[in-house]
């Protein structure tokens, strides 16, 4: 057995539309390695986040077997679930998703109430991963007065809080400019590193996806294609062929 | 660590208490309104209780303090075995008479008629009143022609209690009564009365002075030494005495000749004391004077009791439905606690499901971060009671503050106007809350927030996390 942190089979997801059945993810096939970087890229509707919340137990597939980090999570009860998505897993969203009413480090505290920390030790990891991501100065901001840039970074902080194994995140420059971008790429690339995690991110931009150790491409809910280190020239080529 | 799931840590209240709380800050508005919404509820619950309280305990003074009264006057009349009374029946006043003073023969009561009914056998003796009602509004409007019960008893303890809405009416009414001030019937007969506070008691063949009760000085606004003026005639006040009613007594003492000069009345009086020399004569001597003077009504020890009986029947009926009345209240009461109940479970059910409704991306980021179904019910649970608690404290507040007002608002007046103007006067209705209450309510306020709260904190907690990543 392969030290695979994911291992995803057959995974499909349909949502009941009515009377339609519209289709998010259909027969997916996984394996991710402790500390792998991968790009997941698609065109609009491909059902990219689809699989990242199926991935992220924020949702669960009408079919196929997902386990993460060595356990079946495919029928656990909901409260196990939570557990998972507490200990395991770290999520970024495109917007950010901090509490309005909450400063940063109390942001970034949040996850931590749902382990056995004291208040003392939350606020303390807080602070360093605040400084992690280079907002040691801003710890008593709340959102609203902070950049877009800025809140990322806080998002990031909050998701790397309880040392998950994976972290998940969908377009998390999406709402950024392109310095920020940038940034916030290499953000999360630096620190999943550091701290051996494996990142799973959502992209449409292919200079982004070029960088990470795989890409999978996925089309129309399907698995395309699932390659190590694809140039941009070839993504962009590919793009084209299916197209 | 691999394929361990940590033992579930527990729910971190102090995290959840301090998140509710700032939830509850961010809503200002909204929350304010629902606070002093529930706090008016709740005020409505803490206020109706202790009007009710304040009707009952009125009641039952006025009940206990009617029961004294009609046993004082019971045994006062039972020591009048010997008296009769005479006056003028149909009871037309001497002063209507008047005009037309040569029709003697009928029943206007005069000095005739006092010797004549001095003559019959058995009469130790005669003594005559005139009593005149002041600042009556309209006589006819009241009694139909007949006198308002002007202070029987020399002493004032006759007087009976008059239906409750004419006293309001009457509130300016004096009765002026002239006593005839002999010395024999100062001594034997006490035409005045027993008690002066200040000054001193009329003296025989006095004139020109008056006695008032202390109810009358502040009327008049005079003390002893001063003068009021009576159909335009000055009269120096010589003393006060004490009033023994519950109801107050209005009654102006002078000499008899004086009052009769003053409403020109001649040798005409209002009524008779006839005093039998002995209880057994009392029967025959009132036949004889029956059968002398038909218009004259005439009455003795059992006709006098009788009446007060009749009175005292009357008087157990009026309270009789006016507790009937505090009955209905109750109903009226008990409903208005329900709806306040109700109002109080229903705001706190409607902001949280707009809260929670408000939120939903919220807490479906917490449920990404981990958070369980637990977590979130008790987040929202307890900012659920934190508001009720608020509105708890406001309304303890406005219940205190407001109380009476809110109890004489919401409950039927009729409870006290039933009773008018003598339940205040009884017992002046004070309305307190019970602070014993105060604290249940506040509890039920508290409750009724947890249980308000409990079905859209359970919405909250079905929020899927998917609900994360949905896009404003
Ligand atoms: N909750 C839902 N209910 C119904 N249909 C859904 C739901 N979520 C996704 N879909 C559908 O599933 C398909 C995949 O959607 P998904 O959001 O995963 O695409 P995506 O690749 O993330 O697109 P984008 O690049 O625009 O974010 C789409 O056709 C979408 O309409
Ligand atoms: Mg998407």
């Amino acid at each position: 057995m392969t030290d695979a942190i994911l291992r995803a089979t057959g995974l499909s997801r349909t949502f009941q539309m009515g009377e339609r059945n519209v289709i998010g993810i259909q027969g997916v096939n996984l394996e991710i390695a402790r500390g792998e970087s991968v790009a997941i890229r698609g065109p609009s509707g491909s059902g990219k986040t689809t699989l990242l919340t199926i991935l992220g137990c924020l949702d669960r597939p009408n079919e196929g077997q997902l386990v993460i980090d060595g356990t079946d999570v495919t029928a656990l009860p909901e409260s196990a679930l939570a557990r998972i998505r507490s200990d395991k897993i770290g999520f970024v969203f495109q917007s950010f998703n901090l509490m309005p009413f909450l400063n940063a480090r109390e942001n970034v505290e949040l996850p931590m109430e749902l382990t056995s920390m004291t208040a003392q030790e939350r606020t303390q990891r807080a602070k360093e991963l605040l400084k992690l991501v280079g907002l040691a100065d801003r710890e008593d901001h709340r959102p609203s007065k902070l950049s877009a840039g800025e809140q990322q970074r806080v998002s990031i902080a909050r998701a790397l809080a309880n040392r998950p194994p994976l972290l998940l995140a969908d377009e998390p420059t999406g709402n950024l400019d392109s310095k920020n971008k940038v940034e916030i790429v290499r953000l999360i690339r630096r620190l999943s590193a550091e701290q051996n995690m494996t990142s799973v991110m959502v992209t449409h931009d292919n200079r982004v996806a070029s960088q990470a150790g795989r890409v999978i491409f996925i089309k129309d809910g399907q698995v395309r294609s699932n390659k190590n280190r694809v140039p941009v020239k070839e993504m962009v080529e590919e793009e084209e062929d299916l197209d | 660590m691999v394929g361990a799931i940590a033992p579930s840590p527990e729910v971190h209240y102090l995290g959840i208490a301090s998140r509710a709380a700032r939830n509850i800050a961010r809503r200002k508005g909204r929350v304010i309104l629902a606070v002093i919404a529930i706090g008016i509820a709740m005020a409505v619950m803490i206020s109706i209780p202790a009007g009710l309280n304040a009707s009952q305990s009125a009641m039952e003074q006025l009940n206990d303090r009617m029961a004294v009264d009609y046993a004082a006057q019971a045994a006062e009349i039972e020591n009048t075995s010997t008296l009769i009374e005479v006056g003028n029946t149909g009871s037309s006043f001497s002063s209507q008479r008047q005009g037309a003073p040569g029709q003697q023969s009928s029943a206007t009561v005069n000095d005739t008629v006092i010797s004549t009914i001095k003559a019959i056998d058995g009469v130790e003796a005669v003594v005559p009143f005139v009593s005149q009602t002041e600042g009556m509004p309209d006589r006819e409007d009241f009694f139909g022609g007949s006198p308002p019960d002007s202070g029987g008893m020399p002493n004032g303890t006759m007087n009976m209690p008059d239906m409750s809405s004419m006293r309001d009416m009457l509130s300016d009414v004096v009765t002026v009564l002239g006593v005839s001030l002999t010395e024999e019937n100062i001594a034997n007969y006490s035409v005045l009365p027993t008690t002066i506070l200040e000054g001193r008691n009329l003296e025989a063949s006095e004139t020109g002075a008056v006695l008032l009760t202390e109810n009358l000085t502040a009327y008049y606004e005079c003390g002893v030494g001063d003068t009021i003026t009576i159909q335009d005639t000055e009269f120096t006040v010589v003393g006060i005495y004490e009033n023994t009613t519950t109801m107050g007594n209005r009654t102006v003492f002078m000499s008899i000749a004086d009052a009769q000069e003053i409403y020109d009345m001649g040798t005409n009086v209002s009524y008779l004391y006839v005093y039998a020399e002995d209880e057994d004569y009392v029967s025959t001597i009132a036949s004889a004077i029956s059968l002398a003077y038909e218009d004259v009504s005439v009455s003795t020890m059992s006709d006098r009791l009788e009446e007060l009986n009749n009175l005292q029947e009357m008087s157990e009926q009026t309270l009789a439905s006016a507790s009937s009345t505090v009955e209905q209240t109750e109903n009226t009461a008990l409903q208005m606690i329900i709806i306040a109940v109700a109002a109080t479970g229903l705001i706190i059910l409607f902001v949280m499901l707009y809260t929670v409704k408000e939120r939903t991306k919220e807490i479906g980021v917490l449920k990404t971060l981990g958070f369980s179904k637990g977590a979130v019910i008790a987040q929202f649970m307890l900012e659920g009671v934190m508001v009720s608690a608020i509105a708890g404290i406001v309304g303890a507040v406005i219940g205190w503050l407001g109380t009476s007002t809110l109890a004489s608002v919401l409950l039927p007046s009729s409870t006290t106007s039933s009773m008018g103007g003598r339940m205040q006067q009884v017992a002046s209705l004070s309305i307190q809350p019970d602070p014993a209450w105060m604290l249940v309510a506040f509890l039920i306020v508290v409750c009724l927030g947890a249980l308000g709260s409990l079905y859209p904190a359970w919405r909250a907690s079905r929020t899927k996390p998917v609900e994360a990543l949905k896009n404003d």
